[in-house]
């Protein structure tokens, strides 16, 4: 009895996964007379074998697919060139230190100076501001969340200075005076064009490319570069990781950046405009990885060759 | 300019003369994604943060107020911007909510309450803003202890203390907070003050600081 109801089961399986061949109708059998005729044949083993081959290959190309178009990621890589960049933490890491040379020092960004030299440690949770507006001095202006330091400075005497909530620190760039300056963090590149102001740090130019891995080679391939124009702001909306570059600074105006981040959307502000979401969709995903459409016509293919032979066999 | 305002003030003030029974907009105008007229205003939203969002301006008064409001709307992206003037012609309590005769509601949903400011005032003369302000939300508040200035500053350090009616201490001191999801074209601040009953609130004081002490700014409230 028992038997009797496995074999019915394995025969209705068989039903189910040789009923593929069937779909497209130009095979005059009902599913059962199809499955039968097959174990009738000679090479009854040889097709099942080759059934069960291509049910595997179905599953896995719907496996890659599915993983190739649910890719949450995108890597972007942004250049530019800047007046302002606004670096935020992200999540609770810790902003790389700073080494500054001969920098002035606005203490609480206010009126009184003091020249310094040494390294500068950024605390969490603080707002960094990188301003140079053509060719004049560059301004970092650190600022807390709350009310809490901004961090602390360790003087080339080893005398650690403790920071307040505000802090503002010029920099002179000349042809013999450059900087590097290596950043981390949640970044956002370009200023606003604001109402009843003269002059308001922008962005010049740059441009954004977009980078995804391969379905089956895993390896990154980039899109082509998407421009930043005169005025453009530029971040990665929900981050998954913190970006990471670095700022360069010389004689020539405003500031070059270059950093990569991963998130879910890019998204490109504009004066008075709809921002511009850049995301990897499916059809560029397609467009730069050829091997999943290779797959699928392999499948179409494995699929004609194969009832092509179940014909042959048992008609 | 000020014969401009000279004559709207004038022609508002005929309006309020004229409407005995019923409560009454004037003077309303508004742009959107246009060249509109460009302020140098500080100030830019006074608003409650709980709040379910609807294209309604509710207006807060802490005691009994007759006569007109004037009323400021700017998106913090610039793109939209309105003011009118609404006059009440019976005496108005606590949360009360206004016609904003706007033929861009569909565009309006679109914006959060805190991308939108709106400002709202209790004077007759629109030209001066000058203090009497009141809080208002987009929508019906659910509290009235937490509320968010919109403000367009420049210093690279502005903070805001509120001071209270019945307590002599100052109430505490926040920072202001870059907005940054919009490109902000018409504010780009955040003073987030909570914890204080709205009706409480007589002033707060803004101190800025941009590498040099800037003259502080003082909110006046009705």
């Amino acid at each position: 009895m028992a038997l009797t109801k496995v074999k019915r089961f394995f025969q209705k399986c068989a039903k189910a996964l040789l009923g593929i061949f069937l779909t497209n109708e130009d095979l005059p059998y009902t599913a059962t007379e199809f499955r039968d005729r097959i174990s009738l044949s000679r090479f009854k083993l040889f097709i099942h074998a080759l059934v069960g081959l291509f049910w595997l290959l179905l599953l896995y190309i719907l496996f890659i697919s599915a993983r190739f178009l649910a890719t949450p990621d995108t890597l972007y890589n942004v250049t530019a060139n800047s007046e302002i960049v606004t670096i935020d933490s992200y999540q609770d890491s810790a902003f790389v230190p700073w080494r500054l040379e001969s920098a002035k020092r606005y203490a609480e960004c206010g009126s009184e100076t003091s020249n310094m030299s040494g390294e500068l440690r950024i605390a969490r949770d603080t707002s960094m501001y990188i301003e140079r507006v053509g060719s004049g001095p560059l301004w970092i202006t650190l600022s807390s969340d709350s009310l809490a330091p901004v961090g602390y400075l360790l003087t080339d005497s080893n005398e650690r200075i403790e920071l307040s909530d505000c802090e503002a620190f010029e920099l002179t760039a000349s042809s013999t005076q450059s900087y590097t300056l290596p950043i981390d963090g949640i970044m956002t590149v370009g200023g606003e064009v604001k109402e009843a102001s003269v002059r308001e740090p922008i962005l010049h130019s740059g441009s954004v490319t977009i980078s995804d891995k391969g379905a089956l080679s895993r390896q990154y391939y980039q899109t082509d570069p998407y421009p930043l124009e005169l005025g453009d702001k530029f971040f990665i909306k929900e981050p998954s990781v913190q970006s990471s570059g670095f700022i360069y600074i010389d004689e020539n105006p405003g500031i070059n950046i270059t950093y990569n981040g991963k998130g879910d959307v890019g998204v490109i502000q504009r004066y008075k405009s709809e921002d511009i979401m850049l995301k990897n969709s499916i059809w560029t995903k397609l467009a730069h990885d050829e091997s999943l459409i290779f797959l699928w016509l392999f499948l179409v293919a494995a699929f004609s060759f194969l009832k092509f032979i179940i014909r042959v066999n048992i008609e | 300019m000020s014969m401009w305002l000279a004559f709207s003030a004038h022609v508002v003030g005929s309006v309020v003369h004229n409407t005995a029974n019923a409560n009454q907009v004037s003077e309303f105008s508004e742009s959107y994604s246009d060249t509109v007229k460009v302020s140098g205003q500080f100030l830019k939203g006074l608003q409650f943060t709980d709040v379910n969002f609807e294209i309604t301006p509710h207006i807060y008064f802490p005691r009994a107020y007759l006569g007109s409001v004037c009323v400021f709307v700017s998106s913090a992206d610039g793109r939209y911007k309105s003011q009118y003037q609404y006059t009440f012609t019976e005496h108005v309590e606590g949360v009360v909510p206004i016609e904003f005769p706007t033929k861009y509601t569909d565009e309006l949903k679109d914006f959060s309450a805190g991308e939108l400011g709106l400002l709202t005032s209790a004077q007759p003369d629109c030209a001066q803003l000058n203090g009497n302000y009141l809080i208002s939300a987009w929508g019906k508040p659910n509290s009235l202890n937490a509320i968010s200035i919109f403000v367009r500053s420049n210093a690279r350090r502005d903070i805001a203390t509120p001071l209270l009616k019945s307590d002599k201490q100052p109430g505490a001191a926040v920072k202001c907070q870059d907005l940054r999801s919009n490109y902000r074209v018409s504010y780009d601040k955040e003073c987030l003050i909570t914890d204080v009953m709205a009706e409480e609130l007589q002033r707060v004081i803004i101190k800025r600081r941009n590498l040099r002490a800037i003259p502080d700014e003082l909110i006046e409230f009705y």
